[in-house]
């Protein structure tokens, strides 16, 4: 049921933060890995890679996490959860027409959260690479 | 975070205002306000031409804890009117739900706030306590009696999980030829009061645009249209939606990257997964979901789920997981859909032992009786 979060800093040809979730994004985890996102990029991060290899499970609520991250990678204001409607943000025009995401990209997906990503329409949305190795090297 | 409760009341002008918008942006539709207990508007729109001389006023009150906090009112044509009945209750019960999860909240963080400074273990009680209420209001609003159909049975189950928010689902007859029933089931991602505050939205624009529109598919759009244009989250809904005519059996359904109805054959043929999903809703510009059609023969039945089934954990963190829920669906197949319902949720309880879920249950089953079997006199 947990989840672990592991962040690494790599040089590609630009600096890349790699967050490793370890475990299952669910409900219980998914608002760690905002504040993790959230912190990787008041911290100067520009390019997240998330590595995947070992997420076994993403819930409905994991996918909050992720489009969560891909707005504060794009340098949106982070949600905060607490607020309701009022500190809600605009969702960007960029997501809002299918525009694909470069701050933000994945690797090592298995099939069952790959699955999950494609049926909701946030998978083709975000670049997403076998390994860490190919993904640095395309940013 | 104690100290922000007014800010963040429900009955806030400029949050209603965005509630109710939906409503106002129908020309057809009624004009809708809020008012407080002793009349006065708190907000109110009017949106479209409404005065062509039959004009019908409805109230609908907001109550939370045996207190009148607020009434919608809704003023405009009588069969406009009408039409938004249901959506109109369903609102006032939706504010009175947000009133009362606020009060719930601020209770408890006040509550935990005094007793974490005196060291004292009796606030994680009261906490508790206050989820659990919750929980059971929350149950109240969903479980609305099921529709009648002729021919049909329909069966549900909702467990909440620990925090509200999470699922809704609904059944309703709509107000069409034939008399189609709707069934609608989603799940809002995420949880505390962002979820339940988009639960509470989404479910009326829901039926309201079930009601108006031309099939599943073209309700789901104006839905996403609606949660799109009037509200800016980062929560979404996975949402599936079906509309069966009686007589035929016919199923039109769509989903939003919701998971699949199993349509199960009175035959005894093979347990199917039915329809592609398109993207969720709340959180693209415009969806086109595809549209399935198929058809309920009698002793079939159709089977709708959330994540909470096959997501559900045992103590060892083993998921209940697709394969547990076909067999459980296999072996209730012949009965009814209350046997279809109550298997599952026998099978998925006993999966998860002591361990309390993690998320939203909600089972959903609509079964056609076998020819000359299971015949009810034609009710209404």
């Amino acid at each position: 049921m947990a989840l672990q979060t592991t962040v690494e800093q790599v040089e590609g040809s630009v600096p890349v933060t790699i967050l490793a979730l370890d475990g299952e994004l669910d409900g219980a985890s998914y608002e760690r890995v905002i504040d993790a996102v959230r912190g990787i990029y008041e911290a100067g991060g520009r390019h997240l890679l998330m590595d995947l290899t070992n997420l076994q499970f993403i819930s409905s609520s994991g996918l909050v996490a992720m489009h969560s991250s891909m707005r504060m990678m794009r340098g949106e204001a982070p949600p905060d959860p607490e607020e309701g409607w009022g500190a809600l943000h605009a969702i960007g025009a960029e997501v809002a027409e299918g525009a694909v995401q470069a701050n933000l990209r994945l690797c090592g997906t298995q099939d069952a959260v790959q699955k999950v990503l494609d049926r909701t329409g946030l998978g083709p949305l975000i670049p997403t690479y076998p390994d860490r190795a190919t993904a640095i090297a395309a940013f | 975070m104690p100290g922000h409760g007014n800010a963040r009341s429900p009955l806030d002008p400029h949050r209603l205002e965005r509630v109710i918008a939906p409503w106002a942006a129908d020309p057809a539709g009624p004009a809708l306000s809020v008012v407080d207990p002793a009349g006065a508007t708190i907000a109110g729109l009017a949106i479209g031409e409404r005065d062509d001389g039959h004009q019908q006023r409805i109230e609908a009150d907001v109550v939370v804890d045996g207190d009148l906090v607020a009434r919608v009112v809704a003023t405009g044509t009588v069969p406009g009117v009408r039409a938004h009945r249901p959506a109109i209750e369903s609102l006032a019960a939706a504010l009175g739900e947000l009133v009362a999860e606020t009060r719930r909240r601020e209770a408890a963080e006040q509550a935990l706030a005094g007793h974490r400074s005196e060291h004292s273990a009796t606030a994680l009680g009261i906490n508790a306590a206050e989820l659990a209420k919750g929980r059971r209001q929350q149950r109240s609003i969903l479980s609305l009696t099921p529709p009648e159909v002729s021919g049909y049975d329909l069966a549900s189950h909702y467990a909440a999980a620990r925090e509200i928010g999470g699922d809704f689902f609904e059944l309703f007859r709509l107000p069409k030829r034939g008399r189609p029933l709707a069934v609608v089931i989603a799940d809002v991602t995420g949880k505390g009061l962002d979820a339940a505050l988009l639960m509470a939205f989404a479910r009326p624009v829901m039926h309201s645009a079930l009601d108006a529109a031309r099939g599943p598919a073209d309700a789901i759009e104006r839905t996403n249209r609606v949660l799109v244009g009037e509200r800016r989250g980062t929560l979404f809904i996975t949402l599936l939606c079906a509309v069966l005519q009686p007589g035929t059996g016919r199923v039109r359904l769509a989903s939003a990257g919701h998971e699949p109805p199993l349509l199960v054959p009175g035959d005894g043929g093979p347990i199917q997964a039915v329809g592609d999903a398109g993207v969720l809703i709340g959180a693209f510009a415009s969806v086109s979901p595809p549209e399935t059609e198929i058809t309920l023969a009698p002793g079939d039945a159709l089977l709708f789920y959330t994540d909470g089934v096959t997501d559900a954990v045992a103590p060892s963190g083993e998921r209940f997981g697709d394969a547990r829920l076909l067999a459980a669906v296999s072996e209730a197949r012949s009965g009814s859909a209350q046997d279809l319902v109550a298997t599952i949720r026998d099978h998925v309880q006993a999966f998860q032992e002591s361990a309390e879920p993690a998320d939203d249950l909600t089972l959903v089953a609509v079964a056609r009786h076998r020819r000359g079997r299971g015949r009810h006199p034609d009710r209404h």
